[in-house]
Order: structure tokens, then sequence, then C-alpha cells
């Protein structure tokens, strides 16, 4: 079930800041609804006294935006290397025994056909239920390791993910160093909220 | 070494080359460096100084003169504003838009260069609102 962020009424940026908060930096399809949901609750955490905190709130909001973006980004390519990698493993299972029932029929011809074909039957159910068993019992590190293998091509993406997520980090801890300089108190309270955020405590922001 | 023979027809040659000549064709050279725009110093668009100055006189907080400070640090945020707004786009352009281009990796590593606008932006920013607060 997912938890509430706001309880109480929102604060809303003074009008003169309005306009820089009006337009989010949405890409896809992203909602501006959880945008504005994430916004809120940072603000109701922080409630920012003056201009410039406002807009050190501002910043710690797209950066947070961001970072949990790369992360999204990142995870769905890892699942679709993991979900080719078992596509490929599939194919080449059933390449595999394409090749020997072709066999197994020649020899076949020779003796009775008909009686080869029926055991063969049940072999294929016999090796179909194992070979479900020893998918299920793999382990999935393992599973994964082979997923980065198979798309290679991935790598570079995922670098340049990771890249991109540590350096919208970096800029988010140099806006709260920066907030800490004008109101410490509030910037230790906006680092954490960010980070529950980020970290996907709140499963409404998360979504 | 170069030979004052060779010197002297590079500079003839040079003489042949100097641009477009017609209005159009200098209007259109004009734009021929310009490659997203994040360069630019937001002050210098007049488009922009009446929220530079709405910005500033918010940050001088009542005072009877806006200062240089809240000058800076509205148009660096304006600049921050803007550069967000372009890398987001760009990146819509360059992942989800059916327009997307094959070389995804490479623009992948342009976006992240881009970057140092925004570091730079902030940079500027932070400068005149720490000005701000220490003339309060």
């Amino acid at each position: 079930m997912s938890r509430s962020l706001l309880a109480e009424k929102p604060i809303k940026p003074p009008k003169e800041l309005k306009k820089f908060f009006d337009d989010p930096p949405l890409v896809g399809d992203e909602r501006r609804e959880d945008y504005e949901n994430l916004f809120a609750t940072l603000a109701m955490t922080v409630k920012p006294a003056d201009a410039i905190e406002w807009m050190y709130l501002g910043d710690v909001v797209n950066l947070t935006w961001e970072i949990r973006r790369m992360r999204r980004i990142k995870a769905g390519m890892i699942n679709s290397s993991l979900e080719k990698s078992r596509t490929h493993r599939l194919r080449t299972a059933a390449y595999l025994e394409e090749l020997s029932e072709d066999e197994e029929l020649t020899e076949a011809e020779e003796e009775e056909a008909e009686e080869e074909a029926e055991e063969e039957e049940e072999e294929e159910e016999e090796e179909e239920e194992e070979e479900e068993g020893e998918a299920e019992s793999e382990d999935p590190a393992a599973l994964l390791a082979e997923a980065y293998c198979y798309s290679s091509n991935t790598f570079g993406y995922i670098d340049a993910i990771d890249r991109q997520t540590a350096s919208a980090e970096m800029r988010r801890n140099s806006a709260l160093r920066e907030l800490a300089w004008h109101s410490e108190a509030r910037a230790r309270k906006l680092d954490k909220a960010s980070r529950e955020i980020i970290d996907g405590e709140f499963s409404e922001a998360a979504e | 070494m170069t030979s004052d023979q060779k010197i002297a027809a590079n500079r003839n040659n040079a003489k042949k080359s100097t641009g477009p000549c017609s209005q159009a064709g200098r209007k259109a050279s004009r734009r021929n460096a310009l490659r997203h725009g994040l360069a630019i110093d937001i002050g210098t668009i007049p488009a922009f100084h009446g929220e530079i100055e709405t910005l500033a006189r918010t940050l001088s907080r009542g005072r009877q003169e806006i200062t240089e400070c809240a000058r800076e640090a509205a148009a660096a945020e304006l600049d921050l504003t803007r550069i967000r707004k372009i890398r987001a786009r760009l990146f819509e352009t360059t992942y989800v838009a059916d327009t997307a281009t094959q070389d995804g990796l490479a623009d992948l590593n342009m976006l992240a260069a881009l970057e140092r606008y925004e570091r730079r932006a902030f940079s500027r920013r932070k400068r005149a609102l720490r000005a701000i607060r220490q003339t309060d």
C-alpha cells in the first residue's frame, strides 16, 4: 500500500519565485503530479524562510528527481539485458534439442519409426521438466552476470549512467552544503528527506 | 620552413575568402558556431532583463537599490533553470522521441558534458548569494 507523502497543506513558494518551479524539466512519461508531490514533500520538511532557501530547495528537488531517473534507467537496462539473456538461452536450448531430434529420427527410420517417436515424446517431456527445475534452482547472481556478459554493449551505457548519477549526487551535495552555509538545520532535514526519497522509502514518490 | 613564395600565395588566397558579404549570408553565418546556446551569458539577452530585475528585487529584500550581487544571483538562477530545461529537452529528443538517434552512448556522454554549464551557473549564483547574505 502506498504511503502518502503529504500530511499537511503544502507550502507554496513566493509568487516572485513561482515561475521558476512552474515548468519542471520532465522527460518521457514522467508525471508532473509526481514531481509536484516530491517538491511539496521536501518543502514541507524544510519550510524555506526566504528566496535563497527556496532556490536551494529547487536545486535539491531537481537533482533528487534526476538521480531517481538515472537509477530507473539503469534498472531498466539491467532488466532488459536479463530478459535478452534468458531468451537467448531458451533459443539455444530449443535449437540443440531440434538437432538431436533430427539425428534420432534418422536412426528411428531404420527401425520401428512409430514406437521411437512415442518414446521420444516421453523423453522430451521428462527433459523439459528437468530443465524447468534447473532454471528455477539457478543462482540469480549467476544469471545476472550472464546477462551482463551477453549484452556487452550495455557496459558503456551503464558506465555513462553511473557517471551521470554520481555527478547529480555531487551537485545535490553542493546545493545542500550551500544551504547549510545559510541554514544548517534546514540543510540537515532536507538531506535526510531527500535521501529517504531517493532510496524509495516513500512508495508514492518511487512510482 | 615555409618559403616566402608560399607565404605570399597564402596571403593572396586569404584575400579571396573573406566570408559572406550579403546581409542574408552574414545573418546565417552569425549562428555557425552556435550549438546549444548554453555558454551565452543570459544577462546579455534583453528578453530576460525584466525577469532578472524582478528576481533581483526579491533577493534585495525591500532595499531601495537592487544590488549588483542580487542581479548576478538572479541571472545565474535564470541560467540554471534554462540549462536544466535544455538538458531535459535534449534527453527527450535523444532517447524518448521517435526521432531518437542510434548512437545513444555518444549522445549520453555529450549530455554529461553539458553538465559543466550547470556547475558554472551554480558557482556564480553561490558566490552572489553568499555576498548578499554577508551584506544583510
